[in-house]
């Protein structure tokens, strides 16, 4: 059996995860100090990719990162590379599909925090990156965690979005949800089966971390 | 010396606070919404007024006519949050080594061994905030509070989250505390008792409009009257309970 698939959708699930993790916070924490409807709207730009179809992100993608698009065409015309049916296309595919999760982890896990600690700190004299980085955000790690486990977790089982842009190519592009598909398509059961049980597994594995680190911390001394 | 003459429009009222306080403990009474938080906030620099000018021993904190404001962290104002907001993530010990940080990093462990010696939480160095009492945890913020070294005290609703009996008990001790300090203190209640037992002067603020400070056996004979007026003679002699 062919392990290419899993150890395709891993990295990119692993490398868009990265980039959502920073990104998620970094969007969570500034847009709370924007003033109301920049704030509004933002929000739903960036809450919108989870409740739109992913082909409908897929689209959009592709008429920006297209070989004959906007961003596509500078990418191919300066660099000669081609954005889109390589195995990190998906990688644009998944961040967008997964950013809102992480987004709103982060940012319920930021609006959780008293605001207090944070002015106490200031009044001690502590700079603001001090007060980001060793109190609010270990202060809000719980939420954080379960933010980037759940991305991770989304990131595996993208499907829509990833198929548009990186198609699937044996061995070069194919991950374990479009082998899945194709799999079942060219009525290959057997395997097909294989890895939607992989697939569960993991998955399960992965929300059992998030249930995990988001169970109430009893007795910490 | 304190001097404080500053506007800020809220949702219900316009903040109009104008203080004048030396060192000594002035207490600012007034019931909850009244505005006191704000303008303990506005003089932390937490909060910006509208307009006004904040002084503190002949330092320009905040001028809006000069458009000064000072960041929270160059007021030298320790701030003693009503929920102590200790960091959740740190020891006891940490949280007070993080007031230190005007120090060199070398004496900050014995300033802060002395100063958990001296409001008795040396055995919860180790320990992080949330399984501390509230007593505790009101010691331990002003351990921290004290170790910033701070030019101006605000304490806010420092005893509102403790029950009585703790109360008693911690009053004096923060009294104590404050006065060998030295420092000008400003406290904010909405408990006669407590502003009572604590201030040396108290001014009375009453939806975001501050009357001149009296010393506090005045504020008490006039709230002693106003009680009586309304037949609730009693609850004023609480106020010794308050050691006082």
């Amino acid at each position: 059996m062919d392990l290419y698939p899993l150890l395709n959708s891993l990295r990119i699930a692993a490398i868009a995860s990265a980039v959502v993790f920073f990104a998620g916070i970094a969007a969570a924490y500034y847009i709370a100090k924007l003033p109301g409807v920049i704030k509004g709207i933002l929000d739903v730009i960036f809450t919108l990719p989870l409740v739109l179809p992913p082909t409908v992100v897929g689209y959009l993608l592709l008429r920006l990162l297209g070989p004959k698009r906007a961003v596509g065409s500078f990418f191919g015309d300066v660099f000669g590379i081609r954005l889109t049916m390589q195995w990190w296309s998906a990688v644009f595919a998944v961040i967008v599909v997964v950013f809102p999760l992480m987004y709103r982890t982060a940012r319920g896990a930021f609006e959780a925090f008293n605001e207090d600690i944070a002015s106490a700190g200031r009044t001690l004299g502590l700079s603001n990156s001090y007060i980001f980085w060793r109190i609010r955000i270990p202060a809000c790690k719980t939420g954080i965690i379960a933010g980037v486990v759940l991305s991770f977790a989304r990131a595996l089982g993208e499907y829509g979005a990833t198929s548009m842009i990186a198609g699937y190519i044996p061995g070069k592009t194919a991950t374990v949800s479009t082998a899945v598909y194709q799999l079942w398509s060219t009525g290959n059961d057997e395997l097909a089966t294989k890895w939607v049980l992989i697939n569960i597994s993991i998955s399960a594995v992965v929300l059992l971390c998030v249930n995990l680190v988001e169970r109430p911390r009893k007795s910490r001394v | 010396m304190l001097n404080v003459d500053i506007e800020k429009r809220l949702d219900r009222f316009t903040l109009k606070v104008k203080l004048n306080t030396d060192n000594g403990i002035t207490g600012i009474f007034g019931a909850s919404g009244s505005g006191k938080s704000v303008t303990l906030k506005c003089i932390a620099g937490i909060m910006k007024p509208d307009k006004g000018i904040i002084e503190l021993d002949g330092r320009v904190l905040y001028d809006s006519s000069r458009r000064i404001n000072l960041k929270p962290q160059q007021r030298k104002v320790g701030y003693l949050f009503q929920s102590y907001a200790l960091f959740p993530d740190m020891t006891v010990k940490s949280n007070i080594i993080a007031g230190l940080s005007h120090l060199e990093r070398s004496k900050r462990h014995k300033r802060a061994d002395e100063l958990m010696e001296r409001f008795r939480i040396s055995h919860l160095a180790d320990k992080r905030p949330a399984i501390l009492s509230g007593g505790e945890q009101q010691r331990a913020a002003l351990a921290r509070l004290i170790a910033s070294e701070p030019d101006l005290l605000l304490l806010d609703e420092p005893f509102s989250s403790l029950d009585t009996m703790l109360k008693c008990a911690l009053i004096p001790m923060l009294r104590d505390t404050v006065s060998d300090y030295g420092k000008t203190c400003i406290p904010v209640s909405h408990d006669v008792g407590e502003v009572a037992a604590l201030c040396s002067d108290v001014t009375m603020l009453t939806d975001g409009v501050n009357s001149p400070s009296v010393g506090v056996e005045e504020f008490i004979n006039n709230i002693n009257k106003s009680y009586s007026d309304s037949g609730l003679l009693r609850v004023v002699y609480n106020g010794g309970v308050y050691d006082r």
